[in-house]
């Protein structure tokens, strides 16, 4: 059974435009997905679409074998909270302490006024800690956030989205702010949990270099539609052209294939 | 690098060393270099002053009820009897023009201050030491990031747990050093409601001194008060601003 099924899901803004277009695929558990497109593609849409930060206007999706596109409440919370998402802004919270922005992973599964006073076990603090040592960050538990570098900052997010425990982890241009040696360790980072953890990853990502790289499979949309759907292997020159609507020579990855 | 070794190696070290622990053994969470104590200490100060200043009016056994009812009857008087009886009209408009210049004056001097001195704080334009004052006033004014906001609901957080775990960490020294700006600004306004409608305080004795019993020493002594009072206030305002960063 696959952990996520998009069917048919279209997704329409103000009644004209199309951000979704008839998006239907399947995600098996432990797969590692890129989603290539350009700008305004509707890769964002479709990442929120999955833990429902946006509603869709029609179709299903499936999540662990439930029909979640309309679930509200408590249902609606326990998919978010066995779905972790990573940002491109790494959205921590500056002020409070590596640590704590870890712990905020649990809110979720926390009741309400535990979660407002911050109340967490002793066993949850360990496990933070034991997180945050797996990404190399284990001696920055207690600097403010606003103190980390930005690829710091990342490795948190993703410690924040491991303390959920989640079965998907949906990465919204997670390196897209990054210096080429902090995308590799984030990179590396998911690569990492996925194997071990078997936790399935979808990814989106504006460098294709990086997507044939790091994932077996990737799915290419434009203007709101899949064009390609396939093992990352067999992506061709002219299917990436198709998937940016560009000529030859247009695409700084043209510029790289020539170099290289 | 060091950082993908540890990824991939998953180094068994001894977490128990780097963790601390608060005076009950349980493990600390909160950041080495935490402000929000300090913040609450700020609100409870300010709360204590409010609470002192209530329950140390002189009341002057005054019956509740009455003054509430005389309260309302003079209210009804104010709003919806208007009438002259010592100016007339046309003196009262003209003293309107004067406030109106007075303020008019005040604005447009203040303004350019103002624009002087925001070139000077201006971080991009001026050297760290002027910005230094500013720093932390302006800094708390950013604005809440929508992101934080969506990160916490994405991980299944609640209304609640999200106003309490980030817009108010996010905000509050924006709210502290508002609090004190409006508390500066009350401060003089308190000073010049004394001295106007005889509402008690040292702004009623620099009335009385100015205006009543024409002592001018007095008026000196209770003046240089105020402004060291003032200063006073605005250097700590600015401390606490600074601290609470």
């Amino acid at each position: 059974m696959p952990i996520l099924e998009m069917q048919h899901v279209n997704k329409v803004y103000g009644g004209v435009t199309k951000a979704l277009n008839d998006v239907s695929f399947q995600i098996e558990e432990g797969e590692f997905v890129s989603i290539i497109g350009p700008s305004g593609a509707g890769k964002s849409t479709l990442l929120r679409c999955i833990n429902r930060l946006i509603d869709v206007s029609s179709g299903v999706i499936l999540f662990d074998g439930q029909d979640i596109t309309h679930v509200t409440g408590k249902e609606l919370r326990s998919v978010r909270t066995r779905t972790g998402m990573i940002f491109q802004h790494y959205n921590l919270v500056e002020r409070l302490s590596v640590i704590e922005n870890v712990l905020h992973g649990k809110l979720g599964q926390k009741s309400t006024i535990s979660g407002m006073i911050g109340y967490y076990t002793e066993q949850e603090k360990k496990e933070a800690f034991e997180i945050l040592d797996r990404l190399g960050l284990a001696d920055q538990a207690y600097k403010r956030c606003d103190e980390l570098s930005g690829g710091q900052k990342q490795r948190v997010g993703i410690a924040q989205a491991i303390m959920q425990k989640p079965r998907l982890i949906l990465c919204d241009e997670p390196i897209a702010s990054l210096d080429p040696s902090s995308s590799k360790i984030i990179m590396d980072s998911l690569k990492n949990i996925n194997q071990t953890m078997n936790i399935t990853c979808l990814l989106n990502l504006h460098q294709v270099d990086v997507a044939m790289n790091y994932s077996e499979r990737i799915i290419g949309i434009t203007a709101g539609q899949i064009v390609y759907d396939g093992p990352s292997a067999e992506l061709s020159q002219s299917t990436i052209h198709k998937i940016y609507q560009s000529g030859k020579g247009e695409l700084i990855t043209d510029v790289q294939g020539q170099a290289v | 690098m060091e950082a993908t070794a540890a990824v991939t190696q998953n180094t068994k070290t001894d977490l128990s060393q780097l963790f601390r622990h608060s005076r009950d053994g349980k493990i600390v969470i909160r950041a080495q270099h935490d402000t929000i104590g300090q913040i609450w200490l700020v609100l409870l100060a300010l709360s204590a002053i409010a609470v002192l200043g209530f329950a140390t009016f002189d009341y002057k056994e005054i019956d509740l009820a009455a003054a509430l009812q005389s309260t309302f009857a003079n209210a009804r008087i104010v709003f919806f009897k208007p009438a002259l009886t010592y100016d007339t009209a046309l003196g009262c408009l003209y003293q309107l023009l004067v406030t109106f210049c007075l303020g008019a004056l005040s604005t447009i001097l203040g303004a350019v201050a103002a624009l002087f001195l925001s070139l000077l704080c201006a971080r991009n334009l001026s050297r760290p030491s002027v910005v230094n004052v500013t720093k932390a006033y302006a800094e708390s004014i950013e604005e809440m990031d929508e992101g934080t906001i969506e990160a916490l609901k994405a991980s299944g957080a609640n209304f609640w747990q999200i106003v309490c775990q980030a817009v108010w960490p996010a905000t509050v020294s924006y709210m502290v050093a508002w609090t004190f700006m409006r508390f500066e600004i009350n401060f003089t306004n308190a000073v010049a409601m004394g001295a106007a409608a005889g509402a008690g305080g040292i702004g009623y004795n620099l009335f009385m001194a100015g205006s009543f019993y024409l002592d001018l020493n007095e008026m000196g002594y209770l003046t240089y008060m105020i402004v060291i009072a003032v200063v006073l206030l605005e250097m700590l305002s600015t401390r606490i601003k600074a601290k609470v960063k």
